[in-house]
């Protein structure tokens, strides 16, 4: 069919058959803003930004569900057309958390925090992980003013983690219905769709029960196409945006799918299907297992010998060495595993080395039981002087039958502690090679990304074992298999899913598999059953605002000792990172301690998991120096500025400063009103209280630097807690002869008492340690700069350690 | 209901997308509210999946999802009956039956809805139970009508 023309803001422009307005505006250069409108999708019309006017039609249509038609006359961006759309962000914006957006800091706000806040809500562009991609800000930055003239409504509805894989955070959607119209594209027949409607609708399953109970196959389409971050990858979403996507092939079971895989600072951090037709879908160990198993703490990296009873690293050309005595010493005594998921290239190898040797061939598939029971006998009666194992197919005790065991693998596993020589390789994505199509013809897999520490291809060390011996490996070509009969595909149905993957159980590595039904190994088992008893009990936890706890522990000796402006350490968990928190309330006599906790990562998180009646493994305190009270003269004026977990940090020192005689007024501000907490507990300790909003939501808009700006020389002292950023705003923003003016420091802190130096500050050029000299240090005189960059010095780690899973609950 | 008694309604009907919303009201008529049974049967016949067709059904507010009890009290919140004092029916009612509107006693005898207008405004202020009209009630007579309810 021949292209026709038609006329769109007095340009004349050609267009093809079927072409939207929208989309025949796109392809002569001409922009129109739009949130749901997708090439590759079904026009749907219902975020209402790429409205136009047409002469001859009435009213503004939706570009994006309106054909283009020869001779059409269009417009896209009249003074009315720009209203309109204004005023439709205006109201997805009063629905969606969106205070960042209105506040006056937000470029430097977002220079200092450069990833977003690793919190249990987002409650804001400054603590959700979609911030980086996020489409909705992209479009309401790109083309409007930030004033929203509407009220912010965060109905705070819980983020839903009742699913494997996706956390669904309803107060971010805009119901564009981008998810459920991809969910239709890639299978047909959409899993989710809109639920209910008005203040109630939702993305949601019939019902709204869990993705999981039904049609839902976990490919993860949804998630990708998700303009908003309603919904996320649990485990990937903090990772920003990729540095590239590369494809390679996914080869955990036959089918070997094609997958894209999203890299960042060299590590596979997220996968998706190469394109949304059906053929190309992925099923959940694609879209959401490979991340986390390449990922997995569990990861072999050290090629490792037995020296004197002990596996110690070793090189590369000694394990060789090694490897060939065991070989000629056992030869006809000798068992080899050939893995058949392997690359062929593997495969040919270890065909090669079987043969010279004499020894025993089993062949294993990536998800086989283990041995056959003839094989495991033949163990048991010692009839192998050595054997060559690939993956995980042995038990301990099997293990421990073979004088000479040689592992090769790509997980540590208890079977190893058993092993002469212990070889790490790479697997798929990590490494080059063949596989098998589904046909049986070869196809090449390239490799994403580089393998890491001693992992290297297993193809490269048997060729290398195989010169050394004389084989020659091109002697062992071999037809591939195609997929095998009666092959079940896990991307049409998850509970098609392989259980393991080179004899490992994946859910040892994918916790949320067990929540599709696949089992996790024993020994992982036993281990998280063990639960700690010991410790300290939380008598109260209440959610004071969005990632906001106040938490009640059970501390008598420690009451008996805090003074305000004191901190403690606490551990979740024995195996928990080690956290300051600040103690804003007491009692001796009955011996509870309060904190405020602010979520912001994985050890905050974990404590945010736990409930009323669990217990903290460690809370060690007080610590840190007490805020020095009697520098406050009796009648004297004190300002107290409170941001984030500040808000409950100088309630303690308003308090004990007004029992004093100290006049004290306490200034608080969040992005917006709800965010807000302890006013009344602050109103209840001070003469006054200032609220400030960054969006203006409630009080002035602005926030703790305004307030100081404004009447910071009517104090005789100040006394700022809060975020770095906010205490580096206020430090610009305070008397420059300000006599008396303090903040209170939160670096990274190990020990808590001055012997790692993990938190050190530089203050007025000196260095000082903020858990022993501080917290609180003169604010005039601290390098705010140097602080916000030690503080992301684990930038990366931290992210890699967001939790999944908190003793085996989803956190939040 | 069984899965051949579904059929035996949808049948009535074309496959076709549009006509899901009569066949529910159908369903329902029978069945007194859509069963999780009830929507299988129909996403199948029609050909949609389960989550499409519950879109369609939750959009609407006359569907119920769980099963109504043996009788059913309306209460209009009408004007003319709010101004009548239907607000105090209402109440004595939730406080009676120990459940709130929409809701129905856990011994499934009674469900007890608010509807926003009977168009029996003269009657004011007017409830409906098993679709017969009481007209201007007084607390003395809810408790005779709830008495005869069995």
């Amino acid at each position: 069919m021949s292209t026709f023309k038609l006329t769109i803001d007095g340009k004349v422009v050609e267009a093809q058959p079927g072409m939207t307005v929208l989309q025949a505006a796109k392809s002569a250069g001409i922009f129109i803003p739009s949130l749901c409108a997708h090439d590759e999708l079904s026009p749907y019309g219902a975020c209402r930004l790429c409205v136009v006017e047409i002469d001859g039609v009435r009213g503004t249509p939706t570009s994006c569900t309106t054909p283009a038609a020869e001779g059409m006359v269009v417009r896209t961006n009249t003074d009315q057309l720009q209203l309109q759309r204004r005023r439709t962000i205006e109201l997805m914006m009063s629905g969606h958390p969106s205070p960042c957006f209105s506040c006056d800091s937000r470029a430097d706000c977002e220079v200092e925090k450069s990833q977003p806040t690793r919190a249990g809500h987002a409650t804001r562009c400054g603590t959700c992980s979609n911030r980086p991609g996020c489409e909705l800000r992209e479009v309401a930055m790109g083309n409007f003013t930030r004033d929203i003239g509407l009220p912010l409504i965060y109905d705070e509805s819980k983020v839903e983690r009742n699913d494997p894989f996706i956390d669904k955070d309803y107060n971010l959607c805009i119901l564009c219905g981008r998810c459920f119209r991809v969910c239709e594209k890639v299978h047909g027949k959409p899993a989710i769709s809109i639920a209910n409607r008005g203040k109630k609708a939702k993305i949601s399953s019939e019902f709204e029960k869990a993705w999981s109970a039904e049609e839902c196959k976990f490919c993860g389409a949804c998630v990708d196409e998700c303009p908003t971050g309603a919904l996320t990858d649990r485990w990937g979403k903090w990772f920003g945006k990729p540095d590239k996507i590369s494809e390679t092939i996914c080869a955990i079971c036959p089918k070997h799918c094609r997958v894209a895989v999203k890299i960042k600072d060299g590590r596979i951090v997220s996968a998706k299907s190469v394109s949304l037709k059906r053929e190309d879908a992925l099923c959940a160990l694609g879209r959401f297992g490979i991340p986390q198993i390449m990922n997995s703490r569990s990861r072999l990296l050290r090629a490792q010998m037995r020296k004197e009873g002990e596996l110690v690293p070793v090189s590369g050309p000694e394990i060789i060495k090694r490897f060939i005595e065991i070989c000629r010493s056992a030869e006809g005594k000798i068992l080899v595993t050939e893995h058949t998921g392997g690359f062929y290239e593997s495969r040919k190898g270890i065909r090669a080395l079987a043969d010279r040797f004499g020894a025993k061939l089993v062949k294993l598939s990536n998800d086989s039981d283990g041995l056959d029971e003839e094989t495991k006998r033949e163990i048991a009666e010692g009839k192998f002087e050595a054997a060559f194992i690939v993956g995980s197919y042995l038990d301990e005790s099997l293990a421990s039958k073979i004088p000479h065991l040689i592992i090769a693998d790509f997980m540590k596993t208890p079977e190893q502690e058993s092993a002469e020589l212990v070889i790490p390789f790479s697997i798929f994505g990590e490494t080059a090679g063949t596989f098998a199509s589904s046909g049986g013809e070869k196809i090449m897999s390239a490799a994403a990304v580089a393998s890491r520490s001693d992992q290297r291809p297993l193809s490269g060390f048997l060729s290398e074992v195989c010169r050394e011996c004389g084989v020659d490996v091109k002697a062992f070509d071999f037809k591939l298999e195609g997929l095998p009969a009666g092959f079940k595909d896990p991307a049409e149905d998850k509970r098609n899913m392989p259980e393991r993957f080179l004899g490992h159980f994946l859910a040892d590595f994918v916790p949320d598999l067990e929540m599709l039904g696949l089992r996790a190994s024993p020994h992982k088992k036993a281990a998280k059953m063990a639960d700690f008893d010991a410790g300290f009990e939380i008598l109260e936890k209440r959610s004071v605002a969005p990632n906001f706890h106040e938490v009640t522990v059970k501390a008598p000796d420690m009451a008996k000792f805090v003074q305000p402006g004191q901190f403690a350490i606490l551990m979740a968990n024995a195996d928990s990172e080690r956290s300051p928190f600040t103690i804003i309330d007491w009692d001796a006599e009955a011996g509870w301690v309060k904190f405020i906790l602010e979520e912001v990562g994985r050890s905050s998180a974990e404590i945010g998991a736990l409930k009323k009646g669990d217990r903290l493994a460690v809370v060690s305190g007080p610590l840190g120096t007490p805020v020095n009270l009697d520098a406050f003269a009796k009648g004297s004026k004190a300002l107290l500025l409170g941001g984030c977990y500040g808000i409950g940090a100088i309630y303690p020192i308003a308090r004990a400063l007004s029992e004093r005689g100290v006049e004290v007024t306490c200034a608080i501000e969040a992005s917006s009103a709800y965010m807000l907490y302890f006013k009344d507990e602050l109103k209840s300790v001070s003469k006054k209280l200032v609220v400030r909003t960054r969006d203006g939501s409630e009080g002035e808009k602005g926030g703790c630097r305004d307030v100081l700006k404004e009447s910071g020389k009517d104090y005789d002292s100040i006394v700022a807690i809060g975020c770095v950023f906010m205490m580096k705003q206020c430090a610009q923003a305070a008397p420059k002869d300000a006599k008396h003016a303090l903040c209170a420091l939160n670096p990274i802190m190990v020990d808590g008492t001055g012997m790692c130096g993990a938190c050190r500050v530089s203050v007025g050029g000196e260095t000082k340690f903020a858990c022993v000299d501080g917290p609180f240090f003169p604010l005039l005189d601290v390098d705010f700069a140097e602080l916000g960059k030690r503080r992301t010095a684990y930038k990366l780690l931290e992210i890699e350690a967001m939790p999944r899973h908190i003793g085996g609950k989803c956190h939040s | 209901m069984a899965n051949g008694e579904y059929e035996e309604i949808l049948k009535a009907y074309a496959p076709r997308r549009e006509n899901l919303v009569t066949a529910f009201q159908d369903i329902q008529e029978k069945e007194g509210y859509i069963s999780e049974g009830a929507l299988a049967a129909a996403a199948e016949y029609f050909s949609v999946s389960k989550a499409d067709a519950y879109s369609v059904v939750s959009f609407y507010a006359q569907f119920k999802f769980k099963r109504p009890g043996k009788h059913t009290i309306k209460v209009c919140k009408g004007t003319a009956c709010h101004v009548r004092g239907s607000g105090s029916l209402l109440a004595a009612l939730e406080e009676r039956l120990g459940i709130k509107e929409g809701e129905t006693t856990p011994d499934g005898l009674i469900s007890l809805e608010r509807v926003a207008c009977l168009g029996a405004c003269a009657l004011a202020p007017a409830i409906v139970v098993d679709d017969k009209v009481h007209a201007r009630i007084t607390l003395a007579q809810l408790e005779k009508i709830l008495k005869g309810l069995q």
